[in-house]
């Protein structure tokens, strides 16, 4: 699944640390996120569209179709 | 146990481990030294021993493994989405592991083809798959 985590992290001036500190999570995680080598659960993906004030699908996009 | 979990999930530098992995590695590499030593220096001496301490001797050298257990469903619990992912597939497969050649071992040992094994072994041939497994998602994770 591709994502704007990291576009979207980079607007805000945000380290990995800074974004995994405020997603309760560890910065490993928040690479793997951004790096698409993960795909968060249902209740990550809503904790980081809050924490950008956007929907799910305006962050992450399901590259399998 | 939010507090206990936000200490867990704060990982400030790269490479270095969070206060439940280090909490963790310390108390099993302790509870299985307790063991590996009950099991090698201290089980040939009471092997001639009787029904009744023999049993005593046998919890006793149970409860390292037992606190391996919990100590492990605790760092689990401490842990995020990925991280527990991580943790538990990596268990699964070395374990999964550890059984597979656990039984082939046994076969073996059937034909007399390799010596017999004490099953105590098991658990920690497990704990090692486990971590080596998990070295390399980890790994793989970058």
């Amino acid at each position: 699944m591709k994502n704007r985590l990291k576009e979207l992290r980079a607007e805000q001036g945000w380290s990995q640390q800074a974004l995994a500190d405020q997603l309760d999570v560890s910065r490993q995680t928040t690479n793997a996120l951004e790096t698409g080598k993960y795909d968060p659960s249902l209740p990550l993906a809503f904790k980081i569209a809050r924490l950008f004030g956007l929907k799910i699908e305006d962050i992450f996009e399901d590259d399998s179709h | 146990m939010p507090s206990q979990i936000h200490e867990t999930r704060d990982q400030p530098k790269r490479g270095k481990h969070s206060p439940a992995q280090r909490r963790y590695y310390w108390r099993s590499l302790i509870a299985m030294a307790f063991f590996t030593i009950a099991v090698f220096v201290l089980a040939p001496d009471v092997s001639e021993i009787k029904r009744v301490p023999a049993i005593a001797f046998t919890a006793l050298t149970a409860l390292p493994l037992i606190w391996v257990a919990y100590e492990f469903q605790r760092y689990v619990r401490a842990l995020d989405e990925l991280q527990s992912q991580i943790e538990m597939q990596s268990a699964a497969i070395g374990f999964g592991l550890t059984l597979l050649i656990a039984a082939i071992w046994g076969l073996a040992e059937t034909f007399n083809l390799l010596p017999s094994v004490s099953l105590a072994m098991t658990l920690p041939l497990g704990v090692v798959l486990h971590g080596a497994v998990r070295q390399i998602r980890v790994w793989r994770l970058g």
